[in-house]
């Protein structure tokens, strides 16, 4: 974001009226939607109007009855990809994830894990560094599955990729959050101690 | 059964599994200590994401909105330029100076002007005579060009 406003082309009353309800209805679930996965207020401004200014140039796109929620948050994520991959010159999409169906149970090793010595108040920093380290992709479908509570095949919608990315990119970012926030509780311990 | 794997879990609380693996997974956990424990760590670790996310949430600021409406707003007609108190006030005084200087020169006597009439009368005037009339005023110029013919 950061980047220049284009001028717009003056609203129709009909479509102003569109923006100024949606704005109302859903500016806020938009707005943060987009702090939890920029992490940045910002950012989060930014990317919030950029997306209301889509909505409003495409309202007559805009079914009713279908999740406008949905909608919105599909631009905001196409449009947080966009920046990053203008931020960082190339975007670094990950490594195509095995959409094959996974096989269901078998052996593990069960190992006690220490968070589980935790209570939830303790965890809400580590929590919080977790989720900023995480890559965006995997950010993104963890909030619209654990957050949001989309289901797999709504988050590929709103994503644009396989139901099998979307299973396989949460399953990696639970594990990824579960490791920073073990990491940071460690590191958190040992600078008290 | 065996047990369920950490992903199959994430499914199972995302209720992404087919019917019967559900219900598989319902069945283990119940009976399954270290499965319940595995899951009911997994459950901590959301439930504290959930509870952090949910103390940062914010309203939308007003400036967005704003920024927003702002945006999309059709250009001001020109005249709403003079509204602004940097035009307004410079373009009333000068108004109000133009209304004072107008008034005085409307009430000013109006000059007096010659039209086409006038003269027509003027020259009527000074030229009309009745050539055959005994007491008809000689114009001078005729007078002085006829001085001994004008003497009986
Ligand atoms: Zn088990």
């Amino acid at each position: 974001m950061g980047a220049p406003r284009k001028p717009l082309e003056p609203a129709t009353p009909e479509q102003r009226l569109f923006l100024e309800q949606a704005i109302e209805e859903h500016g806020k679930a938009t707005y943060n939607f987009a702090y939890r996965l920029t992490r940045n207020e910002q950012d989060a401004r930014d990317l919030t109007q950029e997306a209301f200014i889509r909505v409003m140039r495409a309202w007559r796109s805009f079914v009713p009855g279908t999740s406008f929620v949905s909608w919105i948050y599909r631009i905001v994520t196409n449009l947080h990809r966009d920046e990053l991959r203008r931020r960082k010159g190339r975007y670094e999409e990950e490594i195509p994830e095995d959409n094959a169906p996974q096989e269901f149970g078998g052996e593990r090793p069960l190992a006690e894990e220490p968070i589980e010595r935790y209570v939830e108040e303790q965890l809400s920093e580590p929590v919080a560094r977790a989720l900023d380290a995480l890559s965006p992709d995997q950010r993104n479908v963890l909030i619209l599955a654990d957050i949001e509570d989309y289901s797999y095949q709504e988050i590929a919608e709103i994503v644009g990729c396989s139901i099998g990315t979307v299973r396989s990119r949460l399953h990696r970012a639970r594990h990824q959050l579960r490791a920073h926030v073990e990491r940071f509780r460690t590191q958190t311990e040992s600078s008290i101690h | 059964m065996q047990h369920p794997t950490l992903n199959d879990l994430i499914d199972y609380d995302r209720r992404e599994l087919s019917p019967q693996q559900d219900a598989l997974v319902y069945a283990h956990l119940l009976e399954c200590a270290s499965c319940i424990r595995i899951h009911e760590r997994e459950t901590r670790l959301i439930g504290a994401l959930r509870s952090r996310l949910a103390a940062e949430e914010r309203d939308l600021p007003g400036a967005v909105s704003l920024a927003l409406l702002d945006r999309i707003a059709a250009p001001s007609p020109w005249w709403h330029r003079f509204t602004r108190p940097v035009v307004a006030l410079p373009t009333a005084a000068a108004l109000i100076a133009a209304l004072l200087l107008g008034s005085g020169y409307l009430h000013h006597p109006k000059s007096p002007q010659l039209d086409a009439s006038y003269f027509m009368q003027d020259h009527n005037a000074l030229t009309h005579t009745t050539p055959f009339q005994s007491d008809a005023a000689v114009p001078a110029e005729l007078a002085s060009d006829t001085s001994g013919d004008a003497q009986p």
